[in-house]
């Protein structure tokens, strides 16, 4: 077991190198760098050297690689171009910002698409199941910013119960501290955003975890356990739906890249000061520093949240072998 | 963001382009019809247009034109202008079409390199561009260098010497004859054409403030002049306005993004301001007199940093120095004209390499003064966050939240301290999203420069008053003369007649736009005797013919034939 889990340890070190040599050398190989995307009829293209010199890209890239890499070994991501504060700095308000939308997000997700998927294999080609798999379908092939732009017109715009947009009220006194996610101001702007998101979120889940149930609804024990005269609830709930939750774990992975990433789209829509925004910004403006901030961060997350399904999964499931 | 920002206009740009499409296709066929009615009534009228040769053996074709512009997710009204001005060009018979590119390929291919054939750039309505030497300055031939200002690559040694004569002019009236002057040179030569001026629009909550000061210059609502009146009709609150394009960088020596300069100038003081009416008027200076190459500068009484310390002779003639010397991109430039400073308690003597005439508006009214006591010990300013900015003016900075709100608070240890208490800029997703925040009363006063179709849906609500200026930068295109096709001045003066300015006014801005025909549009300064330029084909195909361009018997356009080439080219 502690071999493996050096074994383990060493690999993740490995990939994540890798996240952050790939991403410092790719964002550099886009056409176009950080002084143009100022250039234009207000500023001179004469300044541009002055610009670049002073992002420190100046030198050569490798001396440029080899600095960031001491820096980042050092705990410093640099500075951002765009706000001249550190990346630490800019990376950590928007990540909170995320967390408060997406963590909440995939639980509900989690939650629901559980349990409905569950109760939808349960019933399986009834009406029921009918009426939950066209729902949720009919969201996932529907764009996200179409809906979220629904709910907004509707529920904003049209009926006003929600605002436009933002985390808080703006004009309001900024309150700092775990304060500011606890008042109602917040959670009246958290709730469409939420929603929405969640929504989209639930999807995934749901159809694995119905598909996934409705196929092990079909062995040998669940009969047996039929021929025992269990309870059809009791089979449902202790034998079916816990033996069904294996693929919808290893879906977490993929799904935990938004908790850093955030999802532009929502983001967007609800005009929410969150990763996938900054992320997108920083690519169009080329700010290097917060690009391989956010990336790095995004990889080693999903490095660790595998390492965590794959061990989750032993203990799950005692066939799958650490070896 | 950006795209995704102007995704979320999809729809309504979606709708705008079918409509603009149907249009199109109508006055294709109208155009069309209009063609073969000119060509009949050339017949006998014998009006000048290219004559069709069915031998083109040993001709060269004109190459095809290239239109640079933004893509139509970045900027859909500006990729439709594009369209109809290719669609123009084309169907009158020089071979065009538009070439959209992305906002970096686009600034690196206008500004630094040169690759183009016709520009179309929107030159917004900016302080500086009140003074006519920021547009005079696109034309002068020092700047056309590739990484220079001059797009056009317009070399004219008349023109040089005017251009440095207004710039050193002592007078007022001797600098506007010449920069009147200049306008016809631009005019008849046409190294750029401009077509268009927006209508500006500004939005503010009527229903809870009063105390509007109107600029006519510029935005006509977001200015620090109505930040500093505006005042709650009820319970005292902060001034929100909302933004979509956040200030991110709030060191004013490193800061090369130009939507930071407005909020460093609400909490930096700079000598001068330019008023509601575009005039200069006094701030940190008591008075200032120009004569020649000499400024002398006397500094108000009783002014103090927000952090207590004096503002005094030494702290402006430091902060000139200090943004020169390290280079900061939206200041250095402007101070170049200094030679030297000198100090003696409140006056500050300034004196220039040369006289220059734009030096108030471009640096006088726009550079901040920086504590020396906070900066002189700040070597390397590209490492310092300047995360807590301690100016002297009006509003002091309170807090800030990256990519949500930057709160200002009134200064009332100021000599124009504000009525509100205070003000903050409010980030929003998308254009339509702050809209939405004025409709519903979270935000006061619209900080994005926006043409007034933009804002249309705004109209009629009660509370929010829509004003609207025209704006004094423009719609222009660059025509790159350093390409053979673009050298020629009959080919230029053809392509504008071209120029479809009222149909895209009427399709593109919903008619909230005006015709200009000169690239100065500023009251003070335009030339009023330059019309916008008519669209007419039969006048394009006059240009064309006297050049002695012919028309193969497909259509195609070629180069004037050995013997016969009259045309003008400005870089032979």
């Amino acid at each position: 077991m502690s071999q493996y889990l050096v074994k383990r340890l060493g690999v993740m070190i490995f990939t994540l190198w890798v996240v952050v040599t790939a991403t410092f050398f790719l964002f550099r190989a886009v056409p176009g760098d950080p002084s143009l995307v100022l250039i234009g009829p207000e500023l001179e293209a004469s300044t541009a050297d002055a610009i670049r010199e002073s992002f420190g890209l100046d030198g050569s890239v490798w001396t440029q690689y080899w600095s960031y890499l001491t820096n980042v070994l050092q705990g410093d991501l640099g500075m951002s171009f765009r706000y001249r504060q550190p990346v630490s700095t800019v990376l950590s308000v928007k990540l909170v910002n995320t967390l408060v939308l997406v963590l909440p997000a995939i639980l509900i997700a989690y939650g629901l698409g559980v349990g409905l998927g569950s109760t939808a294999a349960a019933r399986w080609k009834s009406r029921t199941d009918g009426a939950i798999t066209q729902t949720f379908l009919a969201i996932k092939s529907a764009p996200s910013f179409w809906i979220g732009t629904l709910a907004l017109i509707l529920f904003s715009f049209r009926l006003g119960w929600f605002p436009t947009g933002g985390m808080a009220t703006p004009g309001a006194p900024i309150v700092d501290g775990i304060g500011r996610f606890l008042s109602w101001d917040f959670l009246w702007h958290l709730f469409l955003p939420l929603t929405v998101m969640a929504m989209v979120m639930t999807v995934e889940p749901l159809l694995t975890m119905r598909t996934s149930m409705v196929d092990v609804l079909s062995d040998d024990y669940i009969e047996l356990g039929l021929a025992k005269g269990l309870s059809r609830r009791r089979i449902w709930v202790r034998h079916a739906a816990r033996n069904s939750l294996l693929p919808v774990i290893s879906l977490l992975p993929a799904i935990a890249g938004h908790l850093i990433g955030g999802s532009v789209i929502i983001e967007t829509v609800f005009s929410w000061p969150g990763m996938g925004r900054e992320i997108v910004d920083a690519v169009n403006r080329f700010d290097y520093p917060v690009m391989q901030g956010a990336f790095m961060a995004i990889g080693a997350l999903v490095i660790v949240v595998n390492a965590i399904a794959d061990i989750v999964y032993t203990y799950l499931d005692p066939r799958v072998r650490l070896t | 963001m950006s795209k995704l920002h102007s995704n979320r206009f999809g729809a309504r740009w979606f709708m705008l382009l079918a409509a603009v499409a149907l249009v199109a296709a109508a006055c294709d066929t109208s155009e069309t019809s209009d063609d073969t009615s000119t060509t009949a009534a050339s017949n006998t009228t014998a009006a000048l247009t290219p004559t069709t040769v069915a031998d083109t053996a040993g001709l060269r074709p004109v190459e095809t034109i290239k239109l640079l512009t933004k893509t139509a997710a970045d900027d859909p009204a500006r990729y439709e202008q594009a369209r109809l001005i290719a669609e123009a060009w084309s169907s009158a018979g020089i071979p065009a079409e538009i070439e959209p590119v992305a906002n970096v390929e686009i600034g690196r291919r206008g500004f630094s390199t040169k690759e183009f054939d016709v520009y179309l750039i929107q030159y917004d309505p900016t302080i500086d561009r009140l003074d006519p030497e920021n547009f005079l300055a696109r034309f002068w031939s020092e700047k056309a260098v590739d990484d220079g200002s001059n797009l056009s690559g317009y070399r004219n040694s008349t023109y040089d010497d005017m251009y440095l004569a207004q710039a050193n002019a002592t007078s007022q009236d001797d600098r506007l004859d010449l920069v009147q002057e200049m306008q016809q040179l631009l005019a008849q030569d046409v190294p750029a054409a401009p077509y268009l001026s927006i209508l500006l629009a500004g939005v503010y909550n009527s229903a809870d403030w009063t105390g509007f000061t109107k600029s006519t210059v510029g935005s006509p609502v977001y200015s620090i002049w109505n930040s500093l009146s505006l005042t709650a009709k009820g319970e005292p609150e902060y001034i929100v306005v909302g933004i979509t394009e956040e200030a991110q960088d709030l060191n004013p020596v490193t800061a090369a993004q130009s939507q930071v300069e407005i909020p460093l100038s609400y909490m930096y003081d700079s000598l001068l301001r330019v008023g509601p009416d575009g005039e200069l008027v006094n701030w940190a200076a008591e008075e200032i007199t120009i004569d020649g190459t000499s400024v002398s500068v006397t500094l108000r009484e009783g002014m103090v940093f927000h952090d207590g310390e004096p503002v005094t002779g030494e702290d402006v003639a430091f902060s000139f120095a200090y943004l020169a010397e390290k280079e900061s991109p939206l200041y250095a430039g402007r101070l170049s004209p200094i030679e030297s400073i000198a100090v003696d308690g409140n006056n500050v003597e300034i004196t220039l390499s040369a006289p220059n005439s734009a030096f108030p508006t471009t640096a006088l009214a726009q550079v901040p003064i920086l504590p020396m006591h906070i900066w002189s010990g700040i070597d390397d300013p590209a490492s310092f966050v300047n995360d807590h900015p301690i100016g002297s003016g009006p509003f002091k900075f309170e807090s800030r939240r990256l990519g949500t709100e930057l709160r200002v608070a009134a200064n009332t240890d100021h000599f124009n301290s504000p009525s509100a208490p205070g003000l903050a800029w409010a980030v929003f997703g998308s254009l339509d999203a702050s809209i939405g925040a004025v409709e519903r009363g979270e935000v006061d006063v619209l900080g994005d420069f926006v043409s007034t179709t933009q804002v249309s849906a705004l109209e009629g609500i009660d509370g929010v008053t829509i004003e609207s200026n025209i704006s004094h930068g423009s719609n222009l295109l660059h025509y790159n003369m350093r390409i053979e096709s673009l050298s020629d001045a009959y080919m230029r003066r053809a392509l504008t007649y071209l120029v479809p300015s009222q149909d895209m006014i009427d399709i593109v801005y919903e008619g909230e736009g005006v015709l200009v025909g000169s690239i100065i549009l500023t009251p003070l300064w335009n030339d009023t005797s330059l019309l916008p330029v008519e669209t007419s084909v039969d006048l394009a195909l006059a240009e064309l013919a006297k050049a002695g361009y012919v028309f193969g018997e497909d259509g195609t356009l070629y180069y004037p034939p050995d013997g016969s080439d009259n045309r003008e080219l400005d870089n032979s």
